[in-house]
């Protein structure tokens, strides 16, 4: 009778402790800045050079088709401008990725190519980028330009950062030559159908 | 810079003064469409000058504020020459931009910032373009040479502001990236091992109930 009881005593303070546990584990509130846990590697920043104008440095030629190999990516690459609103054109078609020709083309000495891309559409579900957020640090890019090379970039940092402040460094010109993905992350926000986060992932030549 | 950009309108002016002078130039067919286009280039200059010196004073970058500076100036030249054309072949200017363009330069007026450029950029682009277009309808199907003339030296003018605005509007970064409607792919995962905090709480409770029925009933395990 002694032992049942001590072991009863024992049981329910265990549970009780458990319980507790897994309480808080489940109570616990869901982290606000979740995106940032997708935050790696060190991001190619300006050196401090002059700023030099793209055209005058562009030695580069338009992409035109972007690969990378460990996410199975392979997509068609079409120029896109900038909206009266500031905002970045992407292509109609969640297949498709967007240049943006106000910056550095692949091969250019210097600056920044910006190569943005849905993650995925209402239309057509999964984008181009829709595995971006699984790269990893190392990982290649390959782009190939209307000139017929293929420029080859190594994966150096990964960076979500809330769409509202999305860095103007990211479009840098004044940059050294690296290559940047935008795509979104985050929450999804369903009255607006937009996201919270864009995903950005920095690339340098090979 | 600017000597070099003066040169083409200066070059423009004297070669249009020069056919002005010519003899020739006196008894010309001034039709319909050469008094309307006399009328809409003078009108465009009138606009351009306007907004160039609202950029001028309110253009956030300095690409929009010295394009300002180019267009009044370009403009001004341009303009005396239209003026001198017209007077000769006895076509009458209005005195103001149309309303559609007065309400343009009031609406950028009334703008600020990085959305001013934008806006700026944007319709200074749509007007050259415009321009360009009329210019070259004018070299097609007016019938006074003079004006003709004109149209032919102003157009790469207008070319040359064309390329600098679209260049100025693709050196504007881009402030917002919208890459997704679909709500697939939200958020990355949080973290948070929920489905260890659910197993430890149904075994929590389990133990906890057993513990209980232990302590309190004893007395039949005895029996």
């Amino acid at each position: 009778m002694e032992g049942l009881t001590i072991a009863g005593v024992v049981s329910a303070v265990l549970g009780a402790a458990l319980t507790v546990c897994g309480a808080a584990l489940v109570m616990r509130p869901a982290p606000r800045v979740t995106p940032q846990a997708l935050d790696a590697g060190t991001v190619p920043t300006a050196v401090g050079g002059p700023a030099t104008h793209p055209a005058a440095a562009d030695t580069g030629s338009p992409p035109v088709r972007l690969e990378i190999p460990d996410l199975r990516v392979r997509a068609r690459v079409l120029p896109v401008g900038v909206r009266p609103d500031g905002t970045l054109e992407v292509p109609p078609s969640a297949r498709d990725l967007g240049w943006w020709r106000g910056g550095a083309a692949p091969g250019s000495a210097t600056g920044t190519v910006v190569i943005a891309g849905h993650v995925d559409t209402a239309r057509e579900g999964p984008g181009a980028l829709f595995g971006l957020r699984g790269v990893r640090m190392g990982g290649r890019i390959n782009v190939r330009s209307a000139d017929g090379r293929t420029r080859d970039y190594r994966i150096v940092a990964r960076r979500a950062y809330p769409k509202q402040r999305l860095p103007h460094s990211v479009f840098a010109q004044d940059s050294p030559a690296r290559l940047v993905l935008i795509t979104c992350t985050g929450s999804f926000d369903r009255r607006t159908s937009s996201y919270s986060h864009n995903l950005v992932v920095y690339a340098q030549p090979d | 810079m600017s000597i070099l950009r003066v040169v083409p309108v200066a070059g423009a002016v004297v070669a249009f003064s020069a056919a002005g002078m010519a003899p020739a130039a006196a008894q010309q067919d001034v039709s319909a469409r050469d008094k309307k286009w006399l009328v809409q280039a003078h009108q465009g200059n009138l606009t351009e000058v306007t907004v160039g010196t609202i950029a001028q004073r309110k253009g956030k970058s300095k690409a929009v504020r010295s394009l300002g500076a180019m267009l009044v100036s370009d403009h001004s030249k341009l303009d005396r020459a239209v003026q001198d054309t017209a007077r000769r072949l006895g076509v009458s200017l209005p005195a103001e931009p149309s309303t559609a363009q007065k309400a343009l330069a009031a609406r950028l007026n009334a703008m600020h910032g990085k959305a001013f450029d934008r806006a700026w950029l944007n319709a200074l682009i749509k007007d050259h373009r415009d321009d360009l277009a009329a210019a070259r309808e004018e070299v097609r199907l007016g019938t006074a040479a003079e004006a003709q003339h004109l149209a032919t030296v102003s157009s790469p003018v207008f070319r040359k502001h064309l390329n600098m605005l679209l260049r100025a509007r693709e050196a504007d970064p881009p402030g917002h990236v919208a890459a997704g409607s679909g709500g697939l792919a939200t958020a990355a995962p949080d973290g948070r091992p929920l489905a260890l905090g659910y197993g430890l709480l149904s075994a929590g409770l389990l133990v906890t109930a057993g513990g209980a029925l232990l302590w309190r009933r004893p007395v039949p395990w005895r029996g």
